[in-house]
């Protein structure tokens, strides 16, 4: 059981040093190369730092992990919504991202599509920005053993903290601390 | 001759408990025989797993043009669809305004209106059959569960810590026109949440969600008959917080046909779990057991006596005619 949590474990910070990568790469591509275009052209060199400050930015992530089951009781969920109404636009849209975990009975076709189905309307209903996926091979399964939960990754401070919905006003002003908000 | 006499006696008794016994299985056999059995053929079905027409719908009510309605607690939405399923109209939205709900469950109608509960406040939302809210009706406590009896009356079992509980009937202020007490007993937190229906005479009839007990009342309020189906004594609890609360339902839902039929929808400790109705005739008879293709969470009859259930976890509506034959 140990080795099975280490890889878990692996695996999620393989998954969120990917997405990290990936969204620092989509700036690069989007952002940067008119940026870097004008720095060269002043001869300013400020284009380094630049990176260094959105580098700087994106470096807490939220790690939302939803469990299946509060779909079936719209209320424990509303300390999620609660949450995520409070947090800055970039916790909103970029620096978070969710993983919908399923039941450990809910493995055929039809039962992913529901989970689909009911996720597409949570996220519209909700107007959730940011990106949350089906676990459908169940690799997070063991995270949504307690429920819902939201984890706290800061890697300045290299903190790693997990939350467990519905969140206590302690638990809120701590994460909203280590994000240097409010 | 004593001994003859006490001979023949005795082979008299014998052939009595005999022929009763015959009696007896003979006429169970033809009851059983004659019993009800009832099957149901799907007419129509309502959201799929490809249209996102319905993400978790929780009540539904239909009209005498068959439009149906249907509450989506995922969606904050009423939806109207026309007798083929196709969606005319959506209302709602998230929120706390006029109109806009919070978790929306329950729903009824009554000629004019369209009644909606919301799942934590203790209040009903009122709109017209276009889906336009029109007033709110101020409760004392959330809506457990409720029956439409007019535009101006409305049945509601409400949710209080009390441990004797009432269906209020209620005005479209708010206030309680008459009351009917039903439970006494001391059995702690939730056990006295109940399904309600009533029929044309006004006999209210109760299905306890945490205990083993259907029952009649009279208009009058005079306990008519109680039944249990399953044998079950006593459900499982658990504490949460300060409180014991029990964590299996017994009966999910009841509704009545036109005929007067009870039907009972079974929760978690049926054998077919929330797939199971149970009918019984209006003096509480156990007439016939069906299975839902389906779990629900509830079951409604229309005036045509058409049955809809849940599908797919909430995403689809089916709606089914109901066979009746008699089983040999």
């Amino acid at each position: 059981m140990g080795k099975i949590s280490d890889w878990v474990i692996f695996l999620v910070f393989g998954c969120l040093a990917f997405f990290h990568l990936r969204g620092f790469h989509g700036a690069s591509e989007e952002i940067v190369p008119s940026e870097e275009k004008a720095c060269l052209e002043q001869g300013t060199g400020s284009f380094v730092s630049q990176l260094d400050l959105e580098w700087t930015k994106s470096r807490q992530y939220l790690l939302f992990f939803i469990d299946f089951r509060d779909f079936a009781c719209l209320n424990c969920l509303d300390s999620f919504l609660n949450f995520y109404r409070r947090l800055p636009p970039r916790f909103q849209k970029e620096d978070a991202m969710g993983v919908l975990i399923l039941d450990p009975g809910k493995d055929s076709e039809t039962s992913v599509q529901i989970a689909r189905v009911k996720l597409r309307g949570f996220v519209l209903s909700n107007h959730i920005a940011f990106p949350i996926q089906v676990d459908r091979f169940h690799v997070f399964r063991e995270f949504a053993r307690e429920g819902t939960s939201v984890i706290l990754l800061d890697y300045d401070r290299e903190i790693i903290r997990k939350f467990l919905f519905p969140l206590r006003q302690k638990d809120v002003d701590e994460i909203l601390g280590y994000l240097k908000i409010e | 001759m004593g001994v003859l006499r006490e001979a023949v006696s005795c082979a008299g008794l014998l052939t009595f408990a005999v022929t009763m016994f015959v009696v007896h299985f003979v006429s169970a056999d033809r009851a059983k025989a004659e019993s009800l059995k009832i099957s149901l053929e799907e007419v129509l079905s309502i959201g799929s797993l490809e249209d996102g027409a319905l993400f978790q719908w929780v009540g539904v009510v239909s009209d005498s043009q068959k439009f149906i309605y249907v509450t989506d607690a995922m969606d904050y939405a009423l939806k109207k669809f026309d007798p083929e399923g196709k969606l005319v109209k959506r209302a709602g939205g998230k929120g706390q305004g006029p109109g806009e709900f919070s978790a929306p469950r329950l729903l009824d109608r009554s000629d004019m209106y369209l009644f909606v509960s919301e799942q934590y406040m203790p209040m009903i939302k009122v709109f017209d059959r276009d889906l336009r809210h029109r007033f709110d009706i101020p409760l004392r406590a959330p809506v457990g569960d409720m029956k439409v009896l007019a535009d101006d009356l409305v049945a509601v079992a409400v949710l209080t810590a009390r441990r004797t509980s009432a269906v209020l009937f209620c005005n479209q202020k708010g206030e309680v026109v008459r009351g009917l007490e039903f439970f006494g007993s001391e059995e702690g937190v939730l056990m006295d949440m109940v399904s309600l229906d009533l029929d044309v005479q006004g006999n209210l009839y109760l299905a306890y969600n945490f205990a083993d007990r259907i029952e009649k009342y009279s208009r009058s309020g005079e306990k008519v008959w109680s039944r249990n189906l399953l044998g079950i004594k006593k459900v499982e609890r658990k504490k949460v917080s300060s409180f014991i609360v029990p964590t299996e339902i017994v009966y999910k839902d009841v509704a009545l046909d036109g005929s007067g039929n009870i039907y009972v929808l079974g929760g978690e400790l049926s054998k077919e779990r929330s797939r199971d109705v149970y009918v019984l005739s209006p003096d509480g008879k156990h007439l016939a057991t069906f299975t839902l293709p389906q779990a629900s969470h509830c079951i409604y009859i229309d005036a045509e006596n058409f049955l809809y259930s849940r599908a797919n976890e909430g995403i689809t509506l089916k709606k089914y005619r109901m066979v009746l034959s008699r089983e040999k």
